[in-house]
């Protein structure tokens, strides 16, 4: 450490002390009950789902709708996956906040890329069999009572609600894993030069 | 165990307390958010230290483990100005307080307007050089070479040279 090179720099905060071991004990175990509400209420979510889902299988299974009824299991299934692919995610959340800052921004930034670019496939594409099959079962039942043109033209604008917001979903996480992969490149290019300097 | 971490902790805050207060106030404008980032760093600190094993500085770690959450914070901000890096901003930009009207308040007040408005790794090299920290010190915190932290030191010495006068010498600052 040499001079400051600001005089009045270092003048503020002279009597800045370090939180007491125990708050930060405190504050670790708020920390930890936070993350395990946030996880149980994307848990009962999910289950919430499930057994809305799972009811209403069930139930056309009963009534003979067979293809409505493997639709809302293929939701089901899902959602279970989706389930899974959170519980695996949550997992993967390791802070190492004392690694050099290149590096530890490099981590940030990778790590934000690959949550972005897993929602088209790991949080919407789940659930389209699902939404596909239901939307395919609903019209040919239409189509059997009014016939194929009306079925189409009735189904067309929940449909295109539907996989308009899947795809708009899918586009804005594209577009901001784009921009983080950008800073990304910048960091890489000057990791290169540290390196080679 | 807990001892050992509990001294090194407390020797930490006995040399650098004053040192990440500093930053978190540099980094957070609003007071209360501030002091929030600080006591962030230091539980972050505590909590990292069960892992220190000497693989560095106790300094080069304190550093590392606060730049690092206060980078964390700042990318966690919802409003925050567009961050710029140091090579494109050509003069220090007007203090958010409006009272720090005259001299070295002004500056410092600018400096701080100047930091919030820039990227990670330029912030974090400024406010170590700031606090007196050599190219080489700020180099190994950072990860950057000493080259990569003396272009960004001689950048915040261009824009800082019609307020200050720096002694030309091959060593940061």
């Amino acid at each position: 450490m040499t001079t400051p090179p600001l005089p009045g720099w270092c003048d503020s905060a002279p009597d800045a002390t370090f939180t007491a071991p125990a708050v930060c004990s405190r504050q670790a175990d708020r920390f930890a009950r936070r993350i395990r509400i946030r996880n149980g209420i994307e848990y009962a979510a999910g289950a919430l789902v499930i057994a809305l889902f799972g009811a209403s299988a069930i139930a056309a299974a009963v009534k003979g709708e067979g293809l409505i009824a493997a639709s809302l299991a293929l939701i089901v299934g899902g959602t279970l996956v989706i389930l899974r692919n959170l519980a695996r995610r949550a997992g993967n959340d390791e802070r190492l906040p004392e690694e050099a800052c290149l590096a530890h921004l490099r981590r940030q930034y990778a790590r934000q890329y690959a949550a972005l670019r897993a929602v088209p496939a790991w949080y919407i594409g789940p659930l389209i069999p699902g939404c596909v099959l239901l939307y395919v079962a609903v019209a040919a039942g239409v189509a059997e009572v009014a016939g194929w043109r009306a079925a189409l033209s009735g189904i067309v604008q929940p449909v295109a609600i539907t996989f308009g917001v899947f795809g708009a979903v899918a586009l804005l996480n594209w577009w901001a894993a784009q921009r983080i992969r950008r800073d990304i490149k910048r960091l890489d290019a000057l990791a290169a030069t540290s390196i080679s300097a | 165990m807990t001892d050992a971490i509990e001294q090194l902790y407390r020797q930490a805050g006995a040399q650098f307390a004053p040192a990440l207060a500093r930053l978190a106030r540099s980094v957070e404008r609003d007071a209360e958010k501030a002091r929030d980032l600080e006591q962030e760093m230091h539980c972050a600190l505590w909590t990292s230290l069960a892992r220190f094993a000497g693989q560095c500085s106790l300094k080069t770690w304190v550093y590392r483990v606060a730049h690092n959450v206060a980078a964390d914070h700042v990318a966690r901000s919802v409003r925050s100005p567009q961050r710029v890096p140091l090579e494109e901003i050509e003069a220090l930009p007007s203090p958010a307080n409006v009272e720090a009207d005259a001299g070295e308040a002004l500056v410092l007040g600018q400096v701080g307007e100047l930091i919030r408005r820039l990227p990670p790794i330029d912030m974090q090299v400024i406010v170590l050089w700031l606090e007196g920290e050599s190219a080489a010190a700020i180099a190994e915190i950072t990860g950057l070479s000493a080259g990569a932290v003396n272009v960004r030191v001689h950048r915040i010495k261009a824009l800082l040279a019609s307020h200050f006068q720096f002694p030309e010498t091959g060593e940061t600052p």
